[in-house]
C-alpha cells in the first residue's frame, strides 16, 4: 500500500477504535450497558500499530481494557457492541461480555479479565502456531499492572527458551488500577525484565502510531520468521478512569491535560497532514465515517434480542465434536 | 488373563493415543525423562520431544499454555507432578479452562487433560499428599475422574484426551504399582460419568473411588459371611457424577456409605448425600455414612498419617455401626 | 562389629525390592562402596553398594527373592566374627490398633447422633413402607441403632398380621438365592429365543462308540448331555459374544468358557460348573458332572463349583420334556434349553423318514446380540452335532 493511502487505513482504524470506546461509555451512561468496562480511549494507536501487522490467523490475546484489540484486528463492530451490551447477537451470546471477548473468526482468542492471564494462554497459541508450521504469530497486549504478576514472568521465561513466535505488546499507561506505577515496583521499564530473560525488548512512545506501526513491524516478522519473542512496551495513557464510573482523582488534571496534548489520534492527523497531505475536509469525513459505522454496530445491539433464559447454563462442557 | 500395573496403563493409553492423533502433546515437569514415577517413559523416545515437553516449574504458566494451545487446536496433555501444586496453577484451570467455552459462547473448546498424582503414601506429608477432587469437581466446566484399575487407568485416559473439555484425570499415587487385569492393545475407552457397580449386594451401598475400592471390596467380602450384603461403587468420575447408578443401588439397599481419602468437610461424599437423600429420602433405612480423613493437614510421620487413609476396618466398623442392634453393644 | 546389609528403600510408593543377583559370594572380602548385590524395583535396577569393609556372611535373600525394604539380607563381618543370629530389623511406627487410636485423630464416621429423643424413631423407608402396608408404627419393635424402627421391622409387622390360610412353605438357603437370581435375570435381561431342531443321529453314535470305551477305562459313561456340553463348548470358542457377560452397560467376552449345567438338588436347581469344558473331553466331562452331583446331594459344594459360570446348558429330557425356554443367569448373556430326544417323522432327501430329533432353544440377552448372532451359533452347533467327530 502506498504511504499516503496507508496513513490514511491507519487513522481511519483508529477513530474506529476510538468511536467505539466513545459510543460503549455514551451507552453505558445511558445504561443501556451494564457492567465493569474498561475503556482504552488514548490508546489507540498501540492497538492499531500493533495489529496492522497481523494476518487474520495470527491470534491475538488481551485482557480486561481490550476491546481496542479486538477491533483492531478485525472484528466485526456490531458483534462486539452487541456482546458488551449483553446481547444475543454478540460474539459469545452474552456469555462473555467486555472483560471475556472472543471472536475466533477474526483470531481475537480471548481476552480476560484476570490481569496477566492472558499471557500463558498466548504462549499456547505461540506453541501451537510453532507447532502448526504455517508462519503464525501470537501477540499479546497487558498493562503495566501485570509486570508484578507471576503468570507474567514465568511465560517470558518459556517464551524465550522455547523461542515462541509470540510479541508481548505491554500498554504501559502508568496506572496499575488506581496506583502509579512507582508505587508497585522500582522497575517502571517494564522491558527490562523481557531483556533479564534474553528476549530482545523495545520502549517507545506508544501514542506515536508510527512507532508503534515501525516497532511492530519488526518484532512480528522476527517471531514470523521463527526468531522468537520480541517485547514491546508502549508507553500510553487512558484518558478515562481506570472503569467507567471511575472518577479517577488521582491523576492531577495538569497531567491529564498534558496527554491530551499528546492525543494518539490528534497527533497522527497533525503528522500527515504535512507527510501525506491529509486535508482536513479528508480527515472529517474519515471520522464521520466511523462515527458511523459504530452507530449503525450501536442501533444492532440496542435492536438485538436478550438470550433466552434457557441459555443460562448451557454450554458449561463441548458436546464431542 | 494379561496383568499390569495402573502406571504402565496409563502409559499405554497415553502411547494410544499419542499415535492416533498428531495434535496430542504431553507437558510438564521431566515427562520427556519418565516424571518422577515414570509413567511418561518411553514417550519422548517413540514421539519426540516436540511432542512430549519438558517444562520449567511453572505449573501456572505452563497451564495457561496447554490451555492457549487448546483453544487453538491441540489436545494437550499436562502433568502436575503432585496434585497439591495444582493451587499454582488454580487461576488458569480455574478462571481460564473451566470457562473459556462457556465464555466464548462456544466459539473455543479446550479439549485439555490435566494429570495429576494424588494421596497418603510414602509419608511425604502436608504439601505431598493431598486429595483435592473436591474442589476441582466444585469448578463447573471441569470434569474429573480417578480410576482404580489399570483398564479403567487406560479407558479413562483416552477418554480424557478425547474429551473436547478440560478433564482432570487424578492419579492415586498408591495404586501405581497395583497389578489388575490389563484392557489390551486398542481396547475402548472407559465412558466419562459412569459409575461400575464392582459388587452387588442387598444391604447397604459402599460409594468410594481411587485406592478404597479395594478396600470396600474387601471389606465387603468380609461382610458377606456375617449375613451383610455389601453393594460397591466404584464412581471413576467424580464430575459428573453418575447419580442414576447410585440412586438405583441406593433404592434397592436403603444405606449409603461414602468413602474418601480426602478431609471429611466440603468433600465428595457430602455432595453424593445431599443428592441421594434427595433422590431416594424415602428409600433410606438408615442415616448416610461417611468415611473420611480428619479435617487437618496430613502429618509427615508414619505413625500419624495412617489415620488419614481409611481402610477395610474402618469400613467394617463403619458398616457393622450402621447394622448394631440395640442393646448389642458397640 | 558386624554391619547389616539391608535392602535399601529406593522407592516411595513401594514397599519391597527384587534381588536381581549377588555381585559377591559369601566369604569374599568386600570394601566400602564396593557393588555387592543389584535389586530391582519397577523403575529400575540399581546396584547396592557394600555399606562397610569386613566378609560378606550370613546371606538370607537368594536371586529372584522379593524383599521388604528395610530388612537385613546378610552381613559383614570381621574374621573370626559370628554373624549375629538376631535380624535387627528397623522398628516401624507401631501398627494401627483401636487402642492407640488418638482422641480426635479418629476417623470421621458420621454415625448419627444418638440419644432418647421422645419421639418414636424410624427410618424415611420405614416409615413410607409402614404407609404402603397400613402398618401402625406405634406397635413396631425397632431393631435398629437406639431402637430405630427400620425397613425390616415394618415388614416383620405386616408378616405378623398377614391373614393365614393354607401353608407357607419354607425355602432352604440355596433355593431363596436361586429364586432371587432368576428373578433379577428376568427383570433386568431383555431375552429372546431361537429354537432348532436338531438330528440326533450322529450324537447317539458317538454316545454308543464313546461309552463302552470310556467305561472300560474306569471312568464316568457319558451322558447325551455330557457330550452335547463337550460340544457346546467347542461351538462357544467361535462365538464369544454368546460366551460374555453384561457388565454395567458393555459387553465383556470371557476369556474362559466354563459351562454350568443345571442339577436338581431337592426343590431346587443348582448350576455345577464344567471349567474350560471346551479342553474337557466327554469322559472327563462325565466325571465332573457326576463329582459336581455327589457333592450337591451331599451339601458340600464349593463357592468354585457353582459361582462363574459364563454359559449354561439345561436340559429337561430326563422329564419327557419336548422343548422348552430357560431364563439367563446374570451376568450370563446365554442359556441353551435342552430337551428329549424323540422320534419324529421328518423328511430326508424328500422322503418322510422316522428320524431321532432333538430340540434346543437358544435364550439370548437382547443387548448383547440379535437374531443372527443366535442363529449363527445355533447353525454352528447343529454343523457339530452333524459331525461330532470333527470337533471332539
Amino acid at each position: 500500500m502506498p504511504e499516503a493511502a496507508l496513513h490514511r487505513e491507519l487513522l481511519a482504524r483508529m477513530w474506529l477504535n476510538r468511536a467505539f470506546e466513545e459510543k460503549v461509555s455514551e451507552l453505558y451512561a445511558s445504561r443501556v450497558i451494564t457492567g465493569l468496562l474498561h475503556l482504552a480511549i488514548g490508546q489507540e494507536a498501540v492497538a492499531v500499530g500493533a495489529c496492522s501487522h497481523l494476518r487474520t490467523d495470527d491470534w491475538v490475546l488481551g485482557g480486561h481494557r481490550s476491546h481496542g484489540h479486538a477491533v483492531a484486528k478485525g472484528a466485526d463492530v456490531k458483534r462486539l457492541m452487541a456482546e458488551i451490551a449483553g446481547r444475543a447477537t454478540g460474539y459469545c451470546g452474552g456469555k462473555g461480555g467486555s472483560m471475556h471477548l472472543v471472536a475466533m473468526d477474526a483470531g481475537f482468542v480471548t481476552a480476560t479479565g484476570v490481569v496477566g492471564g492472558q499471557i500463558p494462554l498466548a504462549l499456547g497459541a505461540a506453541f501451537a502456531a510453532k507447532e502448526g508450521g504455517r508462519q503464525q504469530v501470537a501477540v499479546v497486549f497487558f498493562g503495566d499492572g501485570a509486570g508484578q504478576s507471576g503468570a507474567f514472568h514465568e511465560s517470558l521465561n518459556i517464551a524465550s527458551l522455547w523461542r515462541l513466535p509470540l510479541v508481548f505488546v505491554c500498554e504501559n499507561n502508568g496506572y496499575a488500577e488506581f496506583t502509579p506505577l512507582s508505587a508497585h515496583t522500582l522497575v517502571e521499564r517494564l522491558a527490562r525484565h523481557a531483556e533479564t530473560y534474553g528476549m530482545p525488548a523495545h520502549t517507545l512512545d506508544g501514542n506515536d502510531l508510527l512507532a508503534v506501526h515501525d516497532a511492530m513491524g519488526k518484532a512480528v516478522s522476527q517471531a514470523r520468521a521463527g526468531k522468537g519473542p520480541v517485547f514491546v512496551e508502549c508507553l500510553t495513557h487512558r484518558m478515562r478512569g481506570h472503569y467507567e464510573g471511575d472518577p479517577a482523582k488521582y491523576r492531577e488534571l495538569s497531567q491529564l491535560a498534558e496527554w491530551k496534548e499528546k492525543d494518539p489520534i490528534a497527533r497522527f492527523a497533525r503528522m500527515i497532514e504535512t507527510r501525506s497531505g491529509l486535508t482536513a475536509a479528508e480527515h472529517g469525513a474519515i471520522e464521520a465515517d466511523a462515527r458511523a459505522r459504530i452507530e449503525d454496530a450501536a442501533q444492532f445491539a440496542i435492536a438485538s434480542p436478550w438470550p433466552d433464559a434457557d441459555e443460562a447454563d448451557t454450554q458449561v462442557s463441548a458436546g464431542h465434536g | 488373563m494379561a496383568e499390569q500395573s495402573l502406571l504402565e496403563a496409563i502409559r499405554e493409553g497415553l502411547h494410544e493415543e499419542m499415535a492416533r492423533d498428531p495434535a496430542v502433546y504431553m507437558l510438564g515437569e521431566d515427562v520427556a525423562l519418565g516424571g518422577p514415577f515414570g509413567v511418561t517413559a518411553g514417550l519422548a523416545e517413540a514421539f519426540g520431544t516436540q511432542r512430549v515437553v519438558n517444562t520449567p516449574i511453572s505449573e501456572g504458566a505452563v497451564m495457561g499454555l496447554a490451555i492457549g494451545a487448546a483453544a487453538v487446536g491441540l489436545r494437550p496433555v499436562i502433568e502436575i507432578m503432585f496434585i497439591d501444586f495444582i493451587t499454582l496453577a488454580m487461576d488458569q484451570l480455574v478462571n481460564h479452562a473451566a470457562k473459556l467455552h462457556y465464555m466464548s459462547g462456544g466459539q473455543l473448546k479446550i479439549p485439555l487433560t490435566v494429570r495429576v498424582q494424588c494421596g497418603i503414601s510414602g509419608n511425604m506429608g502436608a504439601q505431598h499428599s493431598q486429595s483435592l477432587e473436591a474442589w476441582l469437581a466444585h469448578v463447573p466446566g471441569l470434569k474429573v475422574v480417578t480410576p482404580s484399575c489399570p483398564a479403567d487407568a487406560k479407558g479413562l485416559i483416552k477418554a480424557a484426551i478425547r474429551d473436547d473439555n478440560p478433564v482432570v484425570f487424578i492419579e492415586h499415587r498408591g495404586l501405581y504399582w497395583a497389578r489388575g487385569e490389563a484392557a489390551g492393545a486398542g481396547a475402548a475407552v472407559t465412558p466419562i460419568g459412569e459409575a461400575a457397580v464392582l459388587r452387588e449386594g442387598e444391604h447397604i451401598t459402599i460409594a468410594t473411588f481411587g485406592r478404597q475400592v479395594a478396600a470396600a471390596l474387601e471389606a465387603a467380602a468380609e461382610l458377606a459371611p456375617q449375613g451383610i450384603s455389601a453393594e460397591v461403587i466404584d464412581l471413576r468420575s467424580l464430575q459428573p457424577l453418575d447419580m442414576d447408578t447410585l440412586v438405583e443401588s441406593v433404592r434397592k439397599t436403603g444405606r449409603l456409605l461414602v468413602v474418601h481419602e480426602a478431609v471429611s468437610e466440603g468433600g465428595i461424599g457430602a455432595e453424593i448425600a445431599m443428592r441421594v437423600q434427595q433422590a431416594a429420602f424415602y428409600d433410606l433405612d438408615g442415616p448416610i455414612l461417611r468415611l473420611a480423613a480428619p479435617f487437618s493437614p496430613i502429618p509427615a510421620s508414619s505413625a500419624l498419617d495412617r489415620f488419614f487413609v481409611p481402610g477395610k476396618a474402618e469400613i467394617l466398623r463403619a458398616v457393622r455401626g450402621a447394622f448394631r442392634r440395640q442393646g448389642a453393644g458397640g | 562389629m558386624a554391619i547389616a546389609v539391608i535392602m535399601p528403600a529406593l522407592d516411595v510408593t513401594q514397599e519391597s525390592g527384587k534381588l536381581l543377583g549377588w555381585k559377591k559370594r559369601a566369604g569374599e572380602r568386600v570394601s566400602k562402596g564396593e557393588a555387592i548385590l543389584e535389586i530391582e524395583t519397577d523403575k529400575a535396577i540399581v546396584e547396592v553398594e557394600a555399606p562397610g569393609d569386613g566378609i560378606l556372611a550370613g546371606i538370607r535373600a537368594e536371586e529372584g527373592a522379593v524383599v521388604p525394604f528395610g530388612d537385613t539380607i546378610a552381613w559383614l563381618v570381621q574374621e573370626g566374627e559370628a554373624v549375629p543370629e538376631a535380624q535387627a530389623s528397623v522398628k516401624l511406627a507401631p501398627e494401627y490398633r483401636e487402642e492407640i487410636r488418638p482422641e480426635g485423630a479418629e476417623m470421621r464416621v458420621a454415625l448419627p447422633a444418638s440419644g432418647a429423643h421422645g419421639r418414636m424413631r424410624a427410618s424415611p423407608k420405614a416409615r413410607r413402607l409402614a404407609q404402603e402396608l397400613g402398618v401402625d408404627l406405634d406397635g413396631v419393635h425397632g431393631s435398629g441403632p437406639d431402637g430405630e424402627i427400620q425397613a425390616a421391622d415394618v415388614r416383620a409387622a405386616a408378616d405378623a398380621v398377614q391373614p393365614t390360610g393354607g401353608t407357607v412353605e419354607p425355602l432352604g438357603a440355596a433355593a431363596r438365592i436361586a429364586a432371587e437370581r432368576t428373578a433379577q435375570g428376568w427383570r433386568s435381561i431383555p431375552h429372546f429365543f431361537v429354537s432348532r431342531d436338531l438330528d440326533a443321529r450322529p450324537l447317539l453314535a458317538l454316545r454308543d462308540r464313546l461309552a463302552p470305551e470310556i467305561v472300560q477305562a474306569g471312568g464316568v459313561k457319558p451322558s447325551l448331555n455330557d457330550l452335547l456340553v463337550a460340544l457346546v463348548a467347542r461351538v462357544l470358542r467361535t462365538h464369544p459374544r454368546v460366551n460374555a457377560r453384561w457388565v454395567n452397560g458393555s459387553i465383556h467376552h470371557n476369556p474362559d468358557i466354563d459351562v454350568a449345567i443345571a442339577i436338581a438338588v431337592g426343590d431346587a436347581v443348582v448350576a455345577g460348573i464344567v471349567r474350560q469344558a471346551d479342553r474337557l473331553d466327554p469322559g472327563a466331562i462325565a466325571a465332573r458332572r457326576r463329582e459336581l452331583a455327589e457333592r450337591a446331594q451331599a451339601g458340600r459344594l464349593q463357592p468354585a463349583d457353582i459361582s462363574g459360570g459364563t454359559f449354561t446348558v439345561s436340559n429337561l429330557g430326563m422329564f419327557g420334556v419336548d422343548s422348552f425356554t430357560a431364563i439367563i443367569v446374570p451376568p450370563q448373556v446365554a442359556i441353551l434349553a435342552v430337551g428329549r430326544v424323540r422320534d419324529a417323522v421328518v423328511a430326508l432327501d424328500g422322503r418322510p423318514e422316522v428320524c431321532p430329533m432333538m430340540n434346543v432353544t437358544l435364550a439370548l440377552d437382547h443387548r448383547v446380540g440379535g437374531g443372527r448372532t443366535a442363529a449363527l451359533f445355533l447353525a454352528d452347533l447343529a454343523e457339530a452335532l452333524a459331525r461330532p467327530e470333527k470337533s471332539l
